[in-house]
């Protein structure tokens, strides 16, 4: 139950004020009595008067009361005063009831009492001492209790009050029962509103204890007593003072009275009643609005707590854990369920980060009201599972509006995120130091006054200042030379004023100086630091004293190779990898007859211009780099060739560079030289035979320039001698003509030569060399070959078509040799016929025709198997591959033998006889002479047939045998078709047998020939190339 | 034609099919010999089609002797579409001819003939010849049995 603490000051205010008005009654009546002043004993005859004792227990009541204004020690005093007046009470009230007079008053105040007139003079009256012990006793029990919220003395103070109404009524409304008992003094009317004043005052005095809290409290019961109290006070006392004069004055009967008495009461307390109940209604709606304002309020302080990223915990005024947010939950272990109306520092355990040792609870100092915020450095938390975290924080006491301390709140900040982003930045700072002390270049960092501000080890060497000597010096003054600082100093306002910079950014090159006073080329690069604060500027600076140094000397090689590139003495390219000329010279273009337009489109190739020499090797197009220079002709495009002296080096990895040094000139003056001597020394007759041979003749030195030519040369390509004189041999013939001079002495080639005029001609070269004494000359027979060609092409169009013609005769004769096979079948065997189913009935003439009839067709068959096996020969397809010679004759010999088995023949054939040639063709060779050997032997009982070779390079192949033999004048006749030697009805015989065998021995790149005597036997010899 | 082992002769020369069927019967061989003058006409009787339709055509030949020059479809057009049908694929065909042209004989036999015989001039092997080809084909050759093949 809040009290209202306003009031309650305002209430202790008046209480003081009662406490005096007592006590300055008290005093009042006691001077009156001592001064006897009559005025000050008795207000009134019959209202009574107030005894000196009562007056002085009022006093000390009054004392009592004002020493226990505020709790403290001269409560003590207060609360002796208060058992004093009880005393007095209580004295009195013995007196009364035993009737011994103890005579206090008389004690006190002598005869001062006596002047009353009373049974007991000056004695107080019993209802006052009573009152005096009910009021000694509140004054003396002010702040005791008994039992819970009960206070002795309010229900003192209020029995007085009440007792003391009851009084006043009665004086008020004439009863004077109610103020007087029997014949004892009556109590005065002053006592009775002394005692209804004191009795406030000690109500009042503990206005937030007991009855008078709920009547102070700023609750709507306090609100209502407030309210309700003084109506309840006086209404009923002022309304019935009324009703009483109305009925003495006789205007107002008893009974009307009465009625008016109750309607007052109860339009009073009815309208009292509704304006309370207005005035609650109009309480509650605006607390219940507060309450909302509360509860909304609270709502958003829960979420502010929430969501805040430190950690919040507030406690009530005692130290108990009230709210935690969670991070306060995540920092400590507990939950804030578990947390809640637990010793705060049970919660929040708090030590020191390097020794451990517990620091004062914050929530003890907030509570204390100690200072507001007061930060927690240093300081760890230890959490609920005994993990340590790094914390920051700060706590404070919580007050409500009218101060009053209601908690504290305690806030903590994990500081494990701050300190990584601190490692991590440290890290970054020693990277970055540790780059600057690295890096090569000075690194100088200057602040917007031109301060040096840091610089690294490079900038120290460079420079050659120490570090604390240069940190705080100005720039300007310790690196850049008096005739810059100027411009650094305006560069640096112009800056700083509108943003505006020459420098920032770029690469600038400028002197710099040293320490010693020297200066140095310097490439300078400028940044600004971008930061807080004012601009810092970092430069780095770079020593460029070598780089220019090389730069120069690169210049100055340059421009030297440029003058020899220019000169024109001496030819030089450059070429790629890929013999693609890239550059070349003036003098070189010239030299090879060729345009600048050509090199750029790339039109120039090195591998045209010095074409490999020397037949089937791939021999790099010039030198190896490094090698000696060696003479060489370069190949014009134009056919010229030009004599250089060519040295080769490599100029980087891809491309190679050649000098070429003109010879031609020293050749065309060798030449004229040599011409000179051999005109003098040579023999006239050299030059006449020179000049009378049929062929055009051209003398040439090595390199093909041409000495010496003849008149038929003139003749022949049109050109007059002097034109020819001196200039390479090559222009007179189309394209790359082999290289006479060099590769083919010796030989016969056929060019194309070209006249004058442009025309082309065929020409045949033979290329001869001649020793002299100058050295060796090349001398090249020309001869026009154009009717020559143009006649071998005649003769190769007519053997082609001869070819042709040949091949379809074939081709028709080996048709016509089967068709003819048909007629000749059915003459013979129409014959045949004849002379079996009819023999018998013709006569032997007959028979003997018919006979021949079949025989010729026989014969005729057997000429066309013959012939077809010619014309065979000629026209399969030769095979080649390896031929068993010796199974081959052993097979025929067993051929001839079985088809004659009568016959004594010895066959002799050598073993191991092989041969590359056609298997098919090389049987009929062998079934041709060994069938005309067997023939031919038939005649003689015994016979001897061999087959060998003779030893030599190529083997010599014969068939031998001591048969009939021929005569050796008709030996050219032998291979000729339908040939024969002998007589038909000697030896049988197609006449194609020995050209058929001639046909395939020539076939077979061999040769044939033949040995004999009449009756003495042949030897046929073969040859075949494998 | 019934249950009998005939020969079908493919020969246009009218003097060589006389003295064939003369070395045949001289030669005691006594099978019918069926004789068509062209390639046309060999296929129409073996495929009863043109004049031969109706003709059975289970009813094959023991052998076929076939000239290669023949008019209209020549010998070698007649193998190769005997073989391109299963119903003749496997009959025997001996190829008859007065070539001896090593061209001619590789042909034959890639197209699946299944003998090559060159006609000799002379009559007396001629008749050998005959007579040795009746011996094989007729007597000793065992064929094929006729494929159950739907006639057309």
């Amino acid at each position: 139950m809040a009290s209202d603490a306003r009031l309650g000051n305002k209430l202790g205010l008046a209480s003081g004020v009662c406490s005096a008005f007592v006590g300055v009654l008290g005093l009042a009546v006691l001077v009156g009595w001592v001064l006897d002043i009559d005025l000050l004993e008795r207000t009134h005859p019959p209202l009574g008067s107030m005894k000196p004792l009562s007056a002085l227990a009022f006093a000390m009541s009054a004392g009592a009361l004002w020493l226990q204004r505020e709790p403290g020690r001269a409560g003590r005093t207060g609360r002796a005063l208060g058992w004093a007046v009880a005393l007095l009470g209580l004295v009195t009230v013995v007196e009364y009831v035993t009737g011994h007079e103890i005579g206090i008053e008389r004690l006190l105040f002598g005869d001062a009492v006596r002047l009353e007139s009373t049974l007991t003079p000056g004695r107080m009256s019993p209802v006052t001492a009573v009152h005096f012990i009910l009021l000694g006793l509140a004054a003396a029990l002010l702040d005791a209790r008994a039992g819970r919220a009960h206070r002795p003395a309010e229900w003192l103070a209020l029995a007085v009050a009440l007792a003391s109404l009851l009084a006043l009524l009665g004086y008020l409304l004439g009863a004077r029962s109610l103020y007087a008992v029997g014949s004892y003094p009556s109590i005065a009317l002053h006592t009775t509103i002394g005692f209804l004043v004191a009795a406030a005052a000690v109500l009042l005095a503990r206005p937030d204890h007991g009855l008078m809290r709920l009547i102070t409290s700023a609750t709507p019961g306090g609100h209502l007593a407030r309210r309700m109290l003084p109506a309840a006070l006086l209404v009923p006392a002022v309304l019935g003072l009324l009703r009483l004069r109305a009925l003495r004055s006789g205007a107002v009967g008893f009974e009307l009275g009465l009625a008016l008495f109750c309607a007052a009461n109860i339009v009073c307390f009815t309208g009292l009643v509704l304006w309370n109940a207005r005035a609650l209604a109009q309480l509650d709606e605006s607390r219940r609005r507060a309450e909302d304002a509360v509860r909304a309020s609270e709502e958003s302080l829960a979420i502010t707590l929430d969501s805040i990223g430190e950690a919040v915990v507030s406690t009530d005024a005692d130290g108990r854990v009230g709210r935690m947010n969670p991070v306060a939950e995540a920092l400590t272990g507990w939950r804030e369920a578990e947390a809640t109306g637990r010793d705060c520092d049970e919660v929040l355990r708090i030590v020191k980060a390097d020794t451990r040792e517990s620091l004062p609870s914050p929530v003890g100092r907030a509570l204390r009201g100690d200072v507001v915020a007061r930060p927690i450095e240093r300081a760890l938390l230890v959490a609920r599972d005994g993990g340590e975290h790094a914390i920051t924080g700060s706590s404070a006491p919580i007050r409500d509006a009218s101060g009053v301390l209601r908690g504290a709140v305690v806030v903590l900040r994990d500081r494990a995120p701050e300190e990584r982003a601190e490692q991590v930045l440290r890290e970054s700072e020693a990277r970055k130091a540790a780059v600057l002390e690295a890096s090569l270049d000075c690194i100088v960092t200057m602040d917007h006054t031109g301060a040096i501000v840091e610089l690294n080890g490079a900038a120290e060497r460079d420079f050659g200042f120490t570090r604390a000597a240069a940190i705080g010096r100005q720039l300007g003054d310790l690196m850049i030379p008096v005739a810059l600082r100027e411009r650094h100093r305006l560069g640096v306002e112009r800056y700083l004023a509108d943003g505006q910079s020459r420098i920032l950014g770029r690469r600038i090159e400028l002197s710099a100086l040293r320490a010693d006073g020297s200066v140095f080329p310097a490439e300078l690069t400028v940044s600004r630091i971008h930061s807080t604060g004012p601009p810092m500027f970092t430069g780095t600076i770079r020593d460029i004293t070598e780089r220019q140094r090389a730069a120069e000397a690169l210049q100055a090689s340059e421009s030297r190779f440029r003058r020899l590139f220019e000169s024109g003495l001496i030819g030089i390219v450059v070429a790629d990898s890929s013999g693609v000329i890239c550059d070349a010279n003036d003098a070189f273009l010239r030299m090879v007859g060729s345009s600048r337009d050509a090199l750029t489109a790339g039109l120039l190739d090195w591998g045209e211009l010095a074409p490999p020499t020397g037949p089937g090797t791939d021999r790099p197009a010039h030198p190896p780099p490094g090698e000696q220079p060696v003479e060489r002709e370069l190949h014009c495009r134009d056919g010229g060739r030009v004599p250089v002296l060519l040295g080769v080096t490599q100029l980087d990895e891809t491309s190679t560079i050649a000098f070429a040094l003109d010879l031609r000139e020293r050749r065309r003056a060798e030449a004229a030289i040599a011409s000179l001597r051999r005109e003098r020394a040579s023999d006239a007759k050299f030059r006449a035979l020179l000049e009378a041979a049929a062929d055009a003749t051209i003398i040439t030195d090595r390199y093909g320039i041409v000495m010496l030519v003849n008149g038929r040369t003139e003749v022949m390509f049109g050109f007059p001698r002097e034109e020819i004189l001196g200039q390479p041999a090559g222009r007179l013939v189309r394209g790359a003509a082999p290289d006479g001079a060099r590769g083919e002495l010796g030989s016969t080639v056929e060019l194309v030569g070209r006249r004058k005029d442009g025309s082309d001609f065929l020409i045949e070269v033979s290329v001869s060399p001649i020793e002299t004494e100058d050295g060796l000359l090349v001398s090249n027979s020309i001869r026009d070959i154009t009717q020559r060609k143009e006649a071998e092409a005649v003769l190769r169009r007519a053997r082609d078509e001869a070819e042709i013609a040949i091949g379809e005769l074939e081709a028709f004769s080996y048709s016509v040799a089967h068709d003819l096979r048909t007629p000749l079948r059915a003459i013979n065997g129409f014959s045949s016929a004849l002379l079996e189913d009819w023999g018998e009935r013709l006569d032997d003439e007959a028979r003997e025709y018919l006979s021949r009839i079949r025989g010729g067709a026989s014969n005729m068959g057997q000429l066309i198997d013959a012939l077809l096996t010619l014309s065979g020969v000629s026209r399969v397809g030769l095979l080649r591959e390896p031929v068993d010679l010796t199974q081959l004759a052993k097979e025929v010999a067993a051929q001839l033998s079985g088809g004659e088995p009568g016959r004594r023949v010895d066959f002799a054939i050598e073993d191991g006889l092989e041969q590359m040639g056609d298997p098919q063709l090389l049987r009929v060779v062998l079934e041709n002479l060994l069938g005309n050997s067997w023939k031919f032997t038939s005649r003689q009982k015994a016979s001897h047939i061999q087959f060998g070779s003779a030893p030599g390079e190529a083997a010599v192949y014969y068939v031998r045998d001591d048969g009939a033999g021929f005569d050796m004048k008709y030996a050219d006749k032998l291979f000729t078709p339908f040939q024969r030697l002998h007589q038909p009805g000697e030896f049988s015989g197609t006449g194609i047998g020995l050209a058929t065998v001639h046909r395939i021995v020539r076939r077979h790149g061999g040769r044939i020939w033949a040995e004999a005597a009449e009756d003495r036997g042949a030897t046929f010899w073969f040859t075949l190339s494998g | 034609m019934g249950e009998r082992k005939f020969i079908l002769l493919v020969e246009d020369n009218k003097d060589d099919e006389l003295l064939m069927l003369r070395a045949l019967q001289r030669n005691q061989i006594p099978n019918e010999v069926m004789v068509t003058r062209d390639g046309v006409e060999a296929l129409d009787f073996l495929f009863a089609t043109g004049a031969h339709v109706g003709r059975d055509v289970s009813q094959l030949p023991q052998v076929v002797l076939l000239d290669l020059k023949l008019p209209r479809v020549d010998g070698l057009e007649v193998l190769r579409r005997l073989r391109a049908d299963p119903r003749t694929r496997l009959l025997p065909v001996v190829i008859l001819t007065s070539s001896k042209e090593e061209a001619d004989v590789m042909q034959s036999y890639a197209l699946g003939a299944n003998s090559y015989v060159r006609k000799p001039v002379d009559f007396a092997q001629f008749t050998e010849t005959m007579r040795t080809l009746g011996i094989f084909w007729l007597l000793l050759n065992e064929i094929p049995p006729v494929p159950r093949v739907a006639s057309s």
